[in-house]
This record gives C-alpha cells, structure tokens and sequence, in this order.
C-alpha cells in the first residue's frame, strides 16, 4: 500500500515539473528526475527514515514544481526582466503623460455638447475613462514586452532596446534655466490672440459673426480676465528676458493660473461668460439649432486646461528649488 | 548579523563556483544525484533544484555531454564535461586563482 502511494506522489510531481515542457525534452527530463528522486528517497530509508516523509521531504527539498519547470525549460520566472523593465517603464510614463489628457480633454469637450449631464457624471464619466485608459495602456505594453522577452532572441533586443548614449541624459536645470524662445513667443501669440477675441466679442460682433462671449458681462470681470491673461504674457517674457525661471515669476504664474481657472469656472457655472450658444450658432449661420452645450463639461474643461497650467507653475518651482540646491 | 543578509551574500558568491565545480567534478561521468552527493562532500552546498536543471543548461551550451546508462535496472542519465567544457574550465580556474590571489592581497592589507 505504501508503495502505490509513493509512487504516486512522485508520479504527481514530475508529471506537474514536466507537462509544460516541449515534447523534445519533457520525456528525457521525466525519467531522469523520476529516477533522481527515487534514488534520494531510498538513501533517506536507507538513513532510517520512514518511507513516506522521506518521498514528501524530497519533493519538498525540490521546492514548487512550477518553478522548477521554468528552471528546466530556461522559460523565465518574471514578467519583464532587467533587459527589457527600463525600456517599458520609459514608454509607460510617456503614453500616460501624453493619452490619458487628451484622452479626458476629448472626452470632456465631447459631453459638452449634451446637456443632460451633470457636475459628478462629468468629473466620475472623466476618471473612469482616465482609469480605464491608463490600464489598457499599461496593460498591452506590459504583454506585448512580456512577449518579447519570451520570444525575442538577442537580435529583437538589439532592435526593442535602444543602447543608452551618455549624450541622452537630461539636464534637470535645462527645464527652470532656459525659457526657450519658441515656448515664450508662442505663450506670447497665444496669449494676445486670445485678449484680442475677448475684447473683439465683448466689444459686441454684430450681425453675422458668432456670438461666443456674453457681451454683457459686467465691465470688471472683463477687466480681470483680460488682466490675467495679460500676466501670463508679462510673466513668459520676463522670465525669457532673465534668462530663467525663478521662484517668484513661476508663483506669479501659479497664482494667475488658479485664479483664471476659478474666475472663469464660476463665470461659466454662473452662465454669465457665454452666450445660449446653440440659439446663436442657429441665428448666425441659419442653421436650425438641435444641440445643446453642457456647462458643467466646459467648466471641468477650463478647469482641465488652467490645472494643467498650475501644474507647469509648480514643476517651474520644483525644478529651479532643485537647480539651486545643487 | 543578520542571518537572511548573510544567506544572501553567501549565495551571490557561491553561485558561479557550482559550474565551476560541476566542470571539474564531471572529468569523471556522473549522474545527477552522485553528482549532487560528491558536491556536498566535496564542500560545495547546491540544491537540487539548482543542480538538475543547471546540467540540462550547461549541456545545453555544448559544455557537458550526456548518455543514459542502461545497464543497472535504473537507468541513470550520466553527465561528462565536454572539450568545450574543458576550456571553459580552464579559464574559470585561472579567474579564480587570480580572484582569489586578489582577496588574499586584500586580507594582507588588514
């Protein structure tokens, strides 16, 4: 009887170590390590122990046959392994830095245009399609490296992973010292464009030209938004002109990219920024009006767009606290 | 000291003298449980979940040849170093003499 049960344990094991491994192989490695611990559990009797712990002992001593398995199939024992972990990390920061906002921004400026949508179905709608895209992305990169690394012989590697060159490193002052001339005139033009279309559309258009901006909007907010674009443009240029960003002009920038995003937040909720969009758009370009603008959505878009400013404010400081720190 | 720490390092410098061993130790054929056993004798501590599937690895690799062994009513797979492994052997002995000259130096120092 203890016999069968014996046999039957070791039976188990091996047939567990080697089920996996290819028909070239699986066999040769069955019968040697059938016969390996056969003969280890027979020296253990031999050494006066009882049959039965002897074989449990022995296979216990061979450890979790899963493991052993990718030990005799050279199959590796990790996801991704050190040749490949850099590289997918690289290329994980990057897509999630660069889909999930746009990813959410589409998707914001999308329920705009549906009215029935309220604040929290705006804001949860956002965070599920944030979630949901930033799983998908780290999901298929994960397994398509996961796959590499199981099939790609040293010539994929050589392709897939780039050898790194000292020159690629990246200067962490480079960000706080250098405002780059492109950077500063775009904020410049961007900035001017966008006062010019405020002043244009609270002016009042006329007949003929879309109506966006409620012209009726009291005299003093017009002031303060204009004002605050005007601070981002003299804020650009002086920290192009001293060569840097410093502590000071990056919180001017923090502040006035806060203060957009609430002033016009509220002006939007308060329905005193824009105009009965849909009923304009029909008037201007005669077309009958069978969509309706969300407000909500477009205040979590200003919202999107101003916190993203901030943010850039905040990395400013960060970066030049670290650059002076060394 | 801490004993998991210890273990560790003791592994990392272990691991690379367990091919060597089994180069020199299978000048002589040896299936894989002997082999095992003359190890342990011999002061080199593996275990055989290390041990049997490095032997697949290193024949593998061209290092070891291997040849069942019929005759005995187990049959047993025995393993011999290969010319190739011969070489390999020699040049790791060779490191390891200078390594351990270098550890030596580094002790005369103290």
């Amino acid at each position: 009887m203890t016999t069968s049960t014996r046999t039957s344990l070791t039976d188990r094991y091996v047939w567990t170590v080697t089920r996996q491994l290819p028909p070239e192989s699986g066999p040769d490695v069955a019968r040697e390590l059938r016969g390996t611990i056969e003969e280890t559990v027979e020296d253990r009797v031999a050494g006066g122990e009882d049959p039965e712990s002897a074989e449990r002992e022995t296979i216990l001593g061979l450890g979790d046959p899963d493991v052993l398995s990718r030990e005799y199939g050279g199959r590796p024992n990790h996801l991704i392994g050190p040749a490949y972990f850099p590289a997918w990390v690289r290329l994980v920061k990057l897509l999630l830095v660069v889909i999930v906002p746009i990813a959410v921004l589409g998707n914001v400026i999308a329920r705009s245009f549906g009215s029935d949508a309220d604040f929290g179905a705006i804001i949860g709608g956002a965070a599920t399609l944030a979630f949901q895209t930033a799983v998908h992305l780290v999901f298929w990169t994960a397994l398509i490296f996961a796959l590499v690394e199981r099939n790609a012989g040293p010539l994929g590697r050589d392709q897939l992973v780039t050898t790194w060159n000292p020159d690629e490193l990246a200067d962490p002052a480079d960000r706080a010292r250098r405002t780059s001339l492109v950077e500063m005139v775009f904020e410049v033009v961007w900035t001017l464009v966008a006062i010019a279309l405020c002043v244009w559309q609270w002016s009042g258009v006329g007949e003929g030209a879309f109506q966006v901006l409620d012209p009726d909007l009291a005299f003093g907010w017009q002031v303060l938004v204009v004002a605050l674009l005007a601070v981002d443009v003299v804020v650009t240029v002086a920290a192009w002109a001293r060569g840097g960003w410093n502590i000071p002009l990056a919180a001017v920038s923090l502040v006035s990219a806060v203060a957009s995003g609430v002033v016009l937040v509220w002006l939007v909720l308060s329905e005193q920024l824009l105009t009965d969009l849909p009923r304009e758009f029909g008037e201007t370009f005669g077309v009958a009006a069978d969509w309706t603008l969300s407000l909500p959505a477009v205040a979590v878009g200003i919202a999107i767009i101003c916190g993203w400013e901030a943010v850039t404010a905040l990395r400013r400081m960060r970066d030049t606290t670290r650059s002076e720190a060394q | 000291m801490d004993e998991e720490l210890l273990a560790g390092h003791l592994q990392e410098l272990r691991r690379g003298t367990v091919v060597l061993a089994c180069l020199a130790t299978l000048e002589q054929p040896h299936y894989g449980y002997a082999l095992l056993e003359t190890l342990d004798a011999a002061g080199f501590a593996v275990d055989g979940n290390t041990l049997y599937p490095l032997l697949r690895r290193l024949e593998k690799q061209g290092l070891l040849t291997s040849e069942w062994n019929t005759d005995e009513a187990r049959p047993r797979k025995f393993y011999r170093t290969s010319p190739a492994g011969a070489d390999l052997r020699a040049h790791l002995m060779t490191q390891w003499r200078s390594l351990n000259a270098a550890v030596e130096a580094l002790n005369g120092d103290k």
